[in-house]
């Protein structure tokens, strides 16, 4: 899963873009994609990709993870453009292009941000409680993904994954995944609960930190 | 999972920001629902269960990927299920995923799957319709429902999709007289795009039918109570 | 021994859990006064963890009564909760801000205090617990001693008269084991805090205890004593417990004439050892 490398390349970079402040990141993602969504131009679209990557490279981020992030969504793209009759590279060439840009700064700003810093600039435009639920659903996904991990593994040592036999090994997923559902509501009646002795008041808050 | 894989940059913007806004009117009624459970356990169980929908989304079945969300609709309820829908499109922005501005849209289009497929086997159940079978059916008409959605979703945004295949110099084109299809650019194929959709999706619907009516027969073995009467997010006391 | 003194006041309590299982924590009366340092021992299933999370207002009796600080802690939580740090047993679980400085102020900006009040006691619990340089990192990238380490300064921060402890040191390796259990000592020491805890390390209940309550599997509270009389004076094998090995040499030591004093203090025993 892509999320575990991007968080630990947000946290453990030390770049200028990686001390910029998140809401100022954010919001110049916001002025990219209204640029790029307003002029949709190939020079618009390529001068602005060419800057994005151009700044990657300055900051000395890892451009092939940038780059294997940034074709992801590429590959959906072509599922669409599968579907275009009459397609010229010339009439492909601006949307690719465009949203190779978009992508890219996105991308930007999650190898530079930290999820938790992202989520607290959220809060200043979104409801606390969505905020909130955002921070419990990081915090579980790190807390999970181990459960998740140990039931893959016991499905490969028992042989439970074997696609010669595929409707046993889909209901053997299925058996697998329901016992991490059970430890992931227990998990979740055992965080409730913590939550209740510290004191919990439907929200999450971060502190700014003495200078 | 029938969430619109559409990167940023392709739908128009009336489109996605028509999406933000139903998404935001059913997220305040979901949020007012969902005041029932008390907050710490809603909130726990919110983010777990959009925890494992996330994960187990890293479970592919090439050229598919598994997800939870007919599953998690049944056993959170109607109100955290649009939450949780919201929280893992968000996710998903945030991963690279898919496009930030297609998030509202993909949170409806979830929900869809959510909702129609707890109500699906809720019916089903009602009429004494075994389990695993109820699971299966609500799966593949939630994800059936949802996939429709994304459809109408791209063939409502076709108009300006294919105003952007439109090579450069075709589009400034004056000229009198009606166009060919090559001087007209390319357009989108929305025959085609329906068999891709629906072809491929439907081979998806089925594996993670199995995969649900499995988890749901399984869990129900060690919580029935969560299974058979989740009206609302329900958790058993530890 | 005043009303005020009485901290933790259990009776005969019964627990039936969703599904029907019950546990009867009936038997020996439970009681612990303020400054004492309380541990629970039993076999697994026999409901230690059950018992603290009645003291924490987490669970309702279905029968007895539990009194803490003068109160029913399920009906009167807010009334007690800000008297109450915990840390349970999965550390984990218990993190929830985002940095380790927001997690430990979490339970503080909850409880009401302000926000520089908050920053400064974070600060004073980071110099504590000596992990300041943790300050801004994230939950899920700290080790399991770390982990417990900022739940432990979680609890605290917030200035709590009762500190519960669910297997406080469980799966932490040696030397976060040792700074840990040398705070509790020292903290213990300066403040006189209540401690409640519940443990299957025996060495460390004689670190961190001066008192016990020991369980029979399925929750009758069958014995209560100080840790050295249980450890030396009663059979813990019927309750699938072992004491220490410390206690097993000085008792083997003294069945062959020795006449050795009984200690639970490596210290002590090495001295009266070399002096022979």
């Amino acid at each position: 899963m892509n999320l575990y490398h991007i968080d630990y390349l947000a946290v453990s970079g030390t770049s200028g873009l990686h001390r910029t402040p998140a809401g100022v990141k954010l919001c110049v993602l916001a002025g990219v994609i209204a640029v790029l969504l307003t002029w949709r131009t190939v020079p618009v679209a390529f001068s602005t990709l060419g800057a994005l990557w151009l700044l990657a490279a300055f900051e000395d981020l890892p451009l092939r993870t940038l780059l294997a992030l940034v074709s992801y969504p590429l590959v959906f793209l072509a599922v669409l453009l599968i579907s275009v009759q009459h397609l010229t590279v010339a009439g492909a060439l601006p949307l690719v292009l465009r949203v190779l840009a978009l992508t890219s700064a996105v991308v930007l700003l999650l190898l530079t941000t930290t999820y938790p810093a992202i989520f607290s600039a959220l809060g200043r435009v979104l409801p606390s409680g969505l905020v909130t639920a955002l921070f419990f659903t990081y915090r579980a996904l790190f807390i999970l993904s181990g459960s998740l991990d140990n039931a893959r593994t016991a499905l490969h040592l028992r042989a439970g994954l074997s696609w010669r036999h595929p409707a046993a090994t889909l209901r053997n997923l299925g058996t697998a995944l329901a016992h991490v559902l059970v430890e992931a509501i227990e998990l979740s009646q055992r965080m409730a609960e913590n939550l209740t002795v510290r004191g919990f008041d439907n929200r999450i808050y971060t502190l700014e930190r003495r200078p | 999972m029938s969430h619109i894989h559409l990167p940023d940059g392709v739908l128009p913007l009336w489109l996605w920001a028509g999406g933000y806004l139903v998404a935001a009117l059913l997220l305040a009624l979901a949020w007012r629902w969902g005041r029932r459970e008390t907050d710490a356990k809603r909130f726990a169980l919110l983010g777990i269960f959009a925890a494992m929908m996330l994960l187990v989304m890293s479970i592919e079945i090439p050229p598919y990927h598994a997800n939870l969300s007919v599953v998690t609709g049944i056993i959170l309820g109607p109100a955290l299920a649009v939450l949780a829908a919201w929280i893992v499109n968000v996710f998903l922005s945030f991963m690279g995923h898919g496009g930030v501005t297609v998030a509202g849209l993909n949170t409806l289009v979830i929900a869809i799957e959510m909702l129609s497929g707890y109500a699906v086997f809720h019916l089903l159940r009602r009429v004494r319709v075994p389990l695993a079978v109820a699971g299966f059916l609500a799966v593949i008409i939630g994800l059936g429902l949802g996939t429709g959605a994304s459809y109408g979703i791209i063939v409502a945004g076709a108009p300006t999709i294919n105003a952007s295949l439109r090579a450069p110099e075709t589009t400034h084109e004056h000229e009198p007289g009606p166009l060919t299809d090559a001087a007209q650019g390319g357009h989108l194929d929305l025959h085609r795009l329906a068999i891709l959709m629906f072809g491929f999706g439907a081979i998806g619907w089925i594996l993670e039918g199995i995969i649900s009516a499995a988890i749901l027969v399984a869990l129900n073995r060690v919580y029935p109570d969560l299974v058979i009467r989740a009206e609302t997010a329900r958790i058993p006391e530890s | 021994m005043t009303a005020d003194d009485i901290i933790v006041e259990i009776h005969c309590l019964e627990h039936t859990y969703t599904g029907g299982v019950r546990v009867d924590l009936c038997g020996t009366d439970f009681r612990v006064t303020r400054g004492q340092r309380v541990a629970v021992l039993g076999p697994n299933g026999s409901g230690k963890s059950t018992l603290l999370k009645h003291i924490l207002g987490i669970l309702q009796p279905t029968k007895g009564k539990v009194v803490v600080f003068g109160e029913d802690p399920a009906r009167h939580y807010n009334h007690v909760r800000q008297k109450i740090g915990a840390v349970m047993q999965n550390a984990d679980e218990q993190l929830i801000g985002p940095t380790v400085f927001d997690d430990i102020a979490f339970a503080p900006l909850n409880f009401g205090f302000s926000r520089e009040e908050t920053r400064t006691r974070v600060e004073e619990m980071l110099h504590a617990l000596d992990i300041g340089h943790l300050r801004e990192r994230l939950p899920h990238y700290l080790s399991g001693g770390e982990k417990r380490k900022v739940a432990l300064a979680g609890a605290l921060v917030f200035g709590p008269e009762l500190l519960i402890l669910d297997e406080p040191l469980e799966g932490v390796d040696y030397t976060s084991r040792q700074e840990i259990t040398a705070f509790l000592h020292k903290l213990h020491a300066d403040t006189g805090m209540t401690m409640i805890s519940t443990m299957h390390d025996m060495d460390l209940v004689c670190d961190l205890a001066d008192e016990g309550y020991i369980m029979q599997s399925g929750g009758r509270i069958d014995l209560h004593g100080r840790i050295v009389d249980l450890f030396f004076h009663h059979d813990l094998a019927q309750y699938n417990l072992a004491p220490p090995p410390l206690a097993q040499l000085v008792t083997r030591l003294n069945a062959h004439g020795l006449h050795l004093p009984l200690t639970l203090d490596v210290e002590v025993l090495a001295e009266v050892l070399g002096r022979r």
